[in-house]
């Protein structure tokens, strides 16, 4: 956003990517009563990236958010935001945090503008600061025509709007979104990922629990799978989708099926496996890094007489890689 | 027989789950102690009392009456309108549930709780037969007076919280029925006789409106409590009040009910309302803007209703207390100056000491019911600093009173250092002022645990069991002959409550902004 909060505000701040992750959480443990929420969680955020939080219902994603945004404290363990522990530092961590929940509650007696603006002044935004900040973002959010619009006449897509103009007036560096698309229709949902690219544009940090996985693994740079309170992933999300193989695996199209040459292939030096997929005739090809490169997979293909005419590498979607990663059911 | 089952599918369930909650128990059980605690203090004061029985049974009566009525304004009164803001009425009409099952279900096991509360007072109240002054046929006709005035008010709740759809709505206006019910006749008979005195109606007409009036100053439970509470009571055990509070109650139900389905058909989106601020002609763009107390300028306007509050509270306060100073003037020949001064500050002090536990049984109930509490936890600032900014938003509603008290005090500046004495030299005052304000804590506690009724609660819990001790110390001429422990005791235990209560209201609201 431009600019930012307050001058003063942003003589304050620490810098942003000051060597610290984001979020950086460190064997917390969080349960309520009997129940073991998170069972010992640790992973990291990297600053400036949009990362994806998933996992199935119950898994533990909206505990980890509100850990995060200090609406919770944790029981075991360590939190900390751009290197600010959140027990500790609560106040300038809540500064520096946007947090959009999912069952967002707003003042729908309000105007949009009496609703940003009454955000903006609470989050100590002088008189002249507050007037620009506020044309932004209903700027960013599309929103600057319905200022004067009481919230409770708004479609739920435009209240997820003000929502998201809400969490920017005090130009937060990281900003928290639990299922930020719900209930909305395809053109909201494409235009609020156009306003979160916008805003990793802006140097950002935006963690976004969702459960579309379509969406997030076009947006995301980074993502990590909870499931059982439990963090099964955590990383990139292209590592995700080759997480579960061994070997890198490129999918081979032939122009005739293979029959007989698939297991002539297999027996190549370097290859390790070639699998057929289902449906077609392509195959899979997994073959060890140390001995071959992808030009010498496709010389052995061609050295056995197959004529290809489709070779890329194979990727699991995001909804199998998850699918394997989390178990059946729910808790 | 399934008309039958989907009817009382509702009743059955609700007395079900509210015989197992432990709370409904306690309160019984506490309301029975609170009574046997009233005869324990009547028995060892014998000596004081002419008729301790009758004493000790008048307290009880007037303090169900009046948690009675305090009930009917909350209790009662958002039996459908809790479904209608929770948008569950749809769902329940969706199971096939007629709209007689739902009305029942709502209506009955609240009616069911009220009276099972006066029954659980019955065993006890006997004992006030031994302490002699009162008959057991006076208590039976006084319990079947409260019994019937809760019918009635089961009535009335339910009808209005049909036709309306908000709670709020709901209660005041059944709190407006009820106060026309309590001083509309009074009202009515001066009005006729000031008419008749002009020669404006009829002797006829007068004779006539005057004794419509005086039945319905009768049937008012207020009336017939005095009556039975008299010495010397015969009358019918079912007097003419229970006939017709029964009938007014058993009739309203039934409106309700055939208002029920067009009163309900569309679900509506309830919001929280814009009360007066709906009033401003502009809404905020460039020129008014949000204070730099945000909190402040949220409930100062959303809450307490703003500047627009504010002024039509001072006109009416100004014309209210105008015309009482110009009865008063022309009533007294001397002093009247005093007069009137002392009249106004005690009026203004009894609003603000009405409104404070009114206005703060709203603050965090409010954000509560809309969930919006966890949005300000969230601002970088501590729990206690969003507490005293938010009731700071709430002062400037008091101005209007304040100046009233503060013209009153020009006008009687002898009555102002009377009070001053009275309340800031004297054991009285500080007694006075400690249990206020363990009051207004004690609501404020309530306003964030338990979704309805605080103020009646907070009100029940604290005066209650002070009923007794504030009958002794407001009505003592002095307090020399009262025991220090009857004083200084219960002062401290409120300055401790109110300290620990403190504590227990910030750890509450932190624990709900995690929910």
């Amino acid at each position: 956003m431009n600019p930012p909060a307050s001058e003063t505000d942003v003589d304050a701040r620490p810098p942003t990517n000051a060597g610290h992750s984001a979020i950086e959480l460190r064997g917390v443990q969080h349960s309520f009563r009997k129940f073991q929420a998170l069972v010992d969680i640790t992973f990291d955020v990297p600053p400036q990236s949009l990362h994806g939080f998933v996992g199935p219902n119950g898994a533990g994603k909206t505990t980890v958010l509100r850990l995060v945004c200090t609406l919770l404290k944790p029981q075991v363990g360590t939190i900390r935001v751009f290197g600010m522990d959140i027990v500790a530092d609560y106040k300038e961590v809540r500064r520096r945090i946007g947090f959009m929940p999912d069952h967002f509650s707003m003042y729908r007696q309000m105007t949009v503008y009496e609703y940003l603006d009454f955000f903006a002044a609470a989050y100590g935004l002088p008189l002249e600061t507050r007037t620009k900040v506020l044309k932004d973002v209903l700027e960013l959010t599309d929103m600057g025509a319905h200022g004067k619009d009481l919230i409770n006449g708004l479609s739920r897509g435009m209240q997820q709007r003000v929502g998201l103009a809400r969490v920017l007036v005090n130009d937060p560096d990281l900003l928290l979104l639990d299922e930020p698309a719900s209930g909305l229709d395809p053109r909201a949902r494409i235009e609020l990922m156009e306003i979160l690219r916008a805003l990793r544009g802006m140097g950002k940090t935006i963690v976004i629990s969702s459960h579309i996985l379509s969406e997030l693994a076009e947006l995301c740079d980074s993502v990590t799978v909870i499931d059982r309170g439990d963090i099964k992933y955590c990383g990139s999300m292209e590592g995700l989708l080759d997480h579960s193989h061994k070997y890198p695996a490129y999918r081979l199209t032939p122009h005739e099926p293979l029959d007989g040459l698939a297991d002539q292939l297999a027996e190549a030096p370097g290859i390790m496996a070639v699998l057929p997929i289902e449906g077609s005739h392509d195959v899979r090809v997994e073959f060890d890094p140390d001995q071959l490169d992808t030009n010498a997979v496709l010389q052995a293909a061609m050295t056995l007489g197959i004529t290809v005419i489709g070779f890329s590498r194979a990727q699991r979607h995001l909804n199998q890689a998850f699918m394997d990663l989390t178990e059946k059911g729910v808790r | 027989m399934m008309l039958g089952r989907g009817t009382f599918a509702l009743v059955e369930r609700s007395l079900r789950v509210d015989t197992r909650l432990a709370r409904t128990h306690v309160v019984r059980l506490i309301f029975a102690g609170v009574i046997l605690a009233l005869l324990i203090q009547v028995h060892r004061n014998i000596l004081r009392y002419s008729t301790p029985g009758r004493d000790v049974f008048e307290q009880i009566c007037w303090l169900n009456f009046f948690l009675l009525n305090l009930a009917g304004m909350s209790f009662f009164s958002t039996v459908i309108t809790e479904e209608k803001e929770e948008m569950t009425l749809g769902l329940l009409r969706m199971a096939g549930i007629p709209g007689i099952g739902i009305l029942l279900g709502k209506v009955s096991p609240r009616l069911i709780g009220a009276i099972l509360l006066l029954s659980v007072q019955l065993p006890f109240t006997f004992l006030a037969i031994t302490l002699g002054g009162v008959t057991t046929h006076q208590i039976f006709a006084a319990y079947v007076t409260l019994l019937s005035f809760s019918v009635f008010l089961a009535g009335l709740g339910a009808f209005f919280s049909t036709i309306c759809n908000r709670s709020n709505l709901a209660a005041s206006l059944t709190t407006a029925v009820l106060a026309v019910v309590y001083i509309g006749p009074r009202l009515i008979i001066d009005a006729t006789l000031g008419l008749s005195r002009r020669k404006l109606i009829s002797p006829g007409l007068e004779y006539q409106i005057e004794t419509a009036c005086e039945y319905a100053q009768a049937a008012t439970p207020f009336y017939a409590l005095r009556m039975i509470l008299g010495t010397n009571y015969a009358g019918e055990l079912l007097s003419y009040q229970a006939i017709v509070n029964s009938v007014a109650g058993l009739v309203l139900f039934l409106l309700g009910w055939l208002l029920f389905d067009a009163c309900t058909r569309n679900e509506r989106n309830v919001a929280p309302a814009r009360g007066m601020m709906a009033l401003l002609s502009t809404r905020l763009s460039g020129a008014n803007r949000v204070w730099n107390n945000a909190l402040a300028w949220k409930d100062f306007n959303f809450l307490t209703g703003g500047i627009i509050a504010v002024v039509v509270k001072l006109l009416a306060y100004s014309i209210l207390m105008g015309s009482m100073s110009v009865l008063i003037a022309r009533s007294l020949k001397t002093e009247f100056q005093d007069n009137i001064g002392s009249t106004l500050m005690l009026s203004m002090l009894t609003a603000i000491g009405v409104e404070i536990p009114i206005y703060l049984s709203r603050v965090f109930r409010e954000e509560m019911r809309w969930k919006t509490w966890p949005g300000l936890v969230m601002l970088p600032v501590s729990t206690g600093q969003l507490v005293r900014n938010k009731l700071l938003g709430v002062v400037p509603t008091f101005i209007p009173a304040v100046l009233v008290f503060v013209v009153g005090a020009f006008l009687a500046p002898s009555f102002l250092k009377d009070l001053a004495t009275e309340a800031f030299l004297g054991s009285r005052g500080w007694y006075l002022m400690s249990q206020y304000a363990l009051m207004v804590q004690v609501v404020l506690l309530f306003s964030v645990v338990i979704k309805w009724g605080a103020l009646p609660m907070g009100l029940a819990v604290v005066i209650v069991p002070n009923i007794p001790n504030l009958h002794n110390i407001l009505f003592a001429p002095n307090l020399r002959g009262l025991n220090a422990l009857v004083i200084y005791g219960p002062m401290f235990i409120a300055f401790v409550l109110i300290v620990v209560i403190h504590f227990v209201i910030l750890d509450q609201l932190r624990k709900l902004s995690a929910l």
